[in-house]
């Protein structure tokens, strides 16, 4: 047996209105296991392709295959059962009267029995911390802990893969961490992580490969620091890098290599450092 | 929504929108002969063809077939006379030769449905090719106090963002395995809570910010300009437009008959027919 | 830096929301000055918001709640005033754009600040298009708010603050939802005005932009005023800002991680400063 994708994208178009595709004819494939970021500038077609790859839109031209599952003819909640798309606003999602029924929701809808519910629930509560909060009224929450209840709903029902779009806009850097290091964790249990985001510096510490789509054409799919490092390339797309990818590319001359992370740059300039003192 | 839609009618001054208001409702009001409504109707489709809105306004008024079914139905299932046909033919066992449509009740059905028509169309046209501004001022000028027309200017403006919240909400909640339309009425009154709560919610934490959005742009200093721009040519031309039709409909109603009915049969019969 | 002249002061500002239990603000005193540039910082529950709603009045007018203390716009107590006449001096942008766009189009929302003062409809539109101009979107002139992106609408709703000329414009968070090159262009905009004498207020998490453009930084946490100054000068600090939990530039986070082995009385606040720096060797010393 050939080893098939989890998620693979065909010759896939994608138009709201006839004759106006805002994804051009892109081919994507996505092995279990992947960290993978998807960037591209406002109006690029990146949250549209995650809508297509969940089902919610459906490809006007080519296929999407989830976990052999073609789009085009599942319904958006079986989907569900792969793959868990978390959106970005927590208050478009939220209703329930506690944390926990907004968690027993999504298993209730996979019709799963009263006994595994509750043992999920409490998996999931101690899992993501909540379980001090688990009789409070989600909307009265801090809005980085109603973005953590709606990723726990979701993980809840044990999707192969997340679909996470924006999660760290209008947060701030603490809440934002804490969401990017959960996705880390869930991705290191074996969960695939496709995360569609304009926040660079997030994509350069977590993602292991990037996308990048522009005006809905693929324009590169490769590892993080190889698209991050590509000066020409990202301004051509209007993106801009991390300051300290750029400070790296700036010191290539003094034998500096372009890192992802503040750390990988200290390091390097440490060595540096010791270097330069060792010779005078 | 109907909103988007604006063209050429947004440059006529909003008060002779007004007029025409009048000028179609009393018509609306006057006429009850088939092809006098459809005489008055044709005028409105004429003005929306001038506006190039004709066919996007048909397109968003599907919705409103099933409401004319329905209305002609009672109508003809209701009012007695003369039965024209059975709705269950009288073949069908039992249940045959009930539900009788009277051949009065219909023709009184499709005369409401066409009133219905001249009523609603003016209004439609005129929310879809005004502007918010000159919306408040036609209201401010007829003497309603700002409060009253910002608030329904408001309302119209909100109603497509709201669908579109909907919109977002269901697929966040799709996304969470939750099949919008369950079983039974009681399932579906269920599955429609993950989606109303956080609606409903939203729209209060919004009229908050509304509030004081509308305070920092200086509301409550209560100087909007109820200045209208100097009316363009294509305005008053459509003001004596306006003029015509509320003066023939109006010597119909004194001279106590149907001015358009009489017109269509003179100019059959000079045409011999 | 301009002549230090207060255009709103703070006075030991306390307040509680009704719902609130706690003080969100415990005893703010900040002076902002005439012609700056002044980023404020902190995480999404130090009280920014609550903060910039008394800026304008909002606070205490519109939102009832416990108030004490003393807030002077151009010496003027806004306890005094109402918020219509101080959004003449004072503009606040909100972070919710869906709530901000309440008319139409994307015209008539930059027009409705202007009309409601009483300007006719005319020039009010002549004015708001030259704003759209500016701010890059004049094509959405006619479009309605809501068939626009997340971006484009915060982009409207900058214009339609904006368009009155506020002597004091805040942007409270109001580029979240941008991409790179739109958050440049705004800061651009705002640096613009800043320079045509408009005091500029902005809260954001965009730490590597704002130090390059703000005079000045103010750290705000648990609803008090934990730092101000210099960019340069408040990042010296790097422990408070790590323990509040925000994040101070990558360059200048960095050279601060290397400690005394870069030897530098000033931080590096971009990628060119900090490449002056390792470049001019300064580690040799």
């Amino acid at each position: 047996m050939t080893t098939e994708p989890l998620i693979r994208v065909e010759k896939m178009s994608f138009a709201y209105r006839p004759g106006v595709n805002v994804i051009h004819d892109i081919d994507i494939a996505i092995e279990p296991g992947e960290f993978t970021a998807i960037i591209g500038n406002n109006g690029s077609g990146k949250s549209t392709l995650m809508k297509l790859i969940l089902g919610l839109l459906k490809p006007t031209q080519g296929r999407i295959i989830v976990g052999g599952i073609d789009t085009r003819t599942a319904k958006v909640s079986d989907m569900a059962r792969r793959i868990g798309f978390i959106f970005q606003e927590p208050n478009e999602q939220l209703f329930a009267n506690s944390v926990e029924e907004e968690i027993r929701f999504g298993l209730r809808n996979l019709q799963l029995a009263e006994t595994e519910i509750e043992k999920r629930v409490n998996e999931t509560l101690d899992l993501f911390g909540l379980q001090p909060l688990r009789q409070v009224f989600p909307r009265f929450l801090a809005r980085g802990d109603k973005q953590k209840v709606c990723i726990a709903a979701i993980v809840a029902m044990h999707p192969q893969i997340i679909l996470l779009d924006e999660p760290t806009t209008g947060q701030d850097h603490r809440d934002s961490r804490k969401i990017m290091e959960l996705a880390e964790t869930l991705n290191a249990r074996g969960i695939t992580v496709l995360l569609v985001t304009h926040d660079m510096p997030n994509v350069a510490q977590y993602a292991r490969r990037v996308i990048l789509l522009n005006d809905g054409v693929l324009v590169k799919s490769a590892a993080t620091l190889e698209v991050l490092a590509d000066q020409a390339l990202m301004q051509s797309c209007s993106l801009v890098p991390p300051q300290i990818t750029r400070l790296g590319l700036a010191l290539q001359p003094l034998g500096f290599r372009p890192a992802l992370k503040v750390q990988e740059m200290a390091t390097q300039m440490a060595h540096w450092l010791d270097q330069r003192q060792a010779t005078t | 929504m109907i909103t988007e839609l604006f063209g050429p009618l947004r440059g006529i001054d909003a008060r002779v929108k007004l007029a025409w208001l009048l000028a179609t409702f009393v018509a609306g009001v006057v006429y009850t002969s088939i092809p006098s409504l459809l005489v008055v109707l044709a005028t409105i489709a004429a003005v929306a063809i001038f506006g190039r809105v004709f066919i996007p306004v048909v397109v968003k008024l599907k919705g409103l077939w099933l409401i004319v079914i329905v209305i002609g139905l009672i109508f003809s299932l209701t009012v007695g006379g003369e039965t024209w046909f059975y709705l269950i033919p009288t073949w069908v066992p039992w249940i045959g030769g009930s539900l009788a449509v009277s051949r009065e009740g219909t023709i009184l059905g499709i005369i409401s449905v066409l009133r219905m028509f001249v009523f609603v169309l003016p209004v439609l046209l005129m929310v879809a090719t005004t502007s918010n501004s000159d919306m408040l001022r036609a209201f401010m000028f007829l003497r309603m106090p700002m409060e009253f027309a910002l608030m329904i200017v408001l309302a119209l403006n909100f109603v497509p963002l709201y669908i579109d919240e909907m919109g977002r909400i269901a697929d966040a909640q799709r996304a969470r395995a939750h099949s919008l339309m369950d079983k039974g009425a009681l399932g579906k009154m269920r599955g429609m809570i993950p989606i109303f709560v956080p609606l409903t919610l939203n729209a209060v934490d919004r009229a908050d910010t509304i509030g004081k959005v509308l305070e920092i742009r200086g509301f409550s200093r209560r100087r909007f300009s109820i200045e209208f721009d100097t009316p363009s040519t294509a305005s008053w031309l459509f003001l004596a437009f306006c003029g015509l039709l509320l003066a023939v409909a109006l010597a119909s109603a004194l001279l106590k008959q149907d001015l358009i009915l009489n017109g269509l049969h003179s100019l059959a019969a000079s045409l011999g027919l | 830096m301009p002549a230090q002249e207060a255009v709103i002061t703070l006075e030991e500002v306390y307040y509680k929301y009704p719902t609130s239990q706690d003080w969100v603000l415990r005893g703010v005193n900040l002076e902002i000055y005439r012609g700056e540039f002044l980023g404020l910082v902190g995480t999404t529950s130090a009280g920014k918001t609550t903060l910039c709603q008394c800026f304008n009045g909002l606070i205490p007018h519109y939102t009832l709640g416990t108030f004490s203390g003393r807030v002077l716009v151009e010496g003027k107590d806004t306890s005094e005033s109402d918020v219509a006449s101080l959004s003449g001096t004072v503009g606040v942008v909100f972070q919710d754009a869906d709530a901000q766009l309440v008319m139409s189009s994307v015209l008539e929302e930059v027009m409705l600040g202007l009309t409601m003062r009483g300007m006719p409809g005319r020039q009010a539109r002549d004015k708001a298009r030259h704003m759209l101009e500016k701010i890059g979107i004049p094509h959405l002139a006619e479009r309605p708010p809501y068939a626009l992106s997340g971006g484009q609408k915060q982009r409207a709703a900058i214009a339609a603050v904006m368009v009155m000329r506020p002597k004091i414009l805040v942007l409270d968070e109001a580029t979240s939802e941008l991409d790179s090159l739109t958050v440049h262009r705004i800061f651009d905009l705002c640096q613009e005005l800043n320079e045509q004498g408009e005091t500029i207020v902005l809260v954001t998490h965009e730490m590597e932009l704002l130090s390059q453009y703000a005079d000045r930084i103010v750290l705000f946490d648990a609803g008090q005023v934990l730092l101000q100054g210099p960019p340069r000068q408040v990042f010296q600090q790097a422990e408070t800002f790590q323990r509040v939990g925000v994040r101070l530039p990558q360059v200048t986070e960095l050279v601060q991680s290397l400690g005394p082995r870069l030897a530098t009385e000033t931080l590096p606040l971009s990628v060119a400063e900090a490449q002056q720096l390792i470049e001019g060797g300064s580690g040799d010393h």
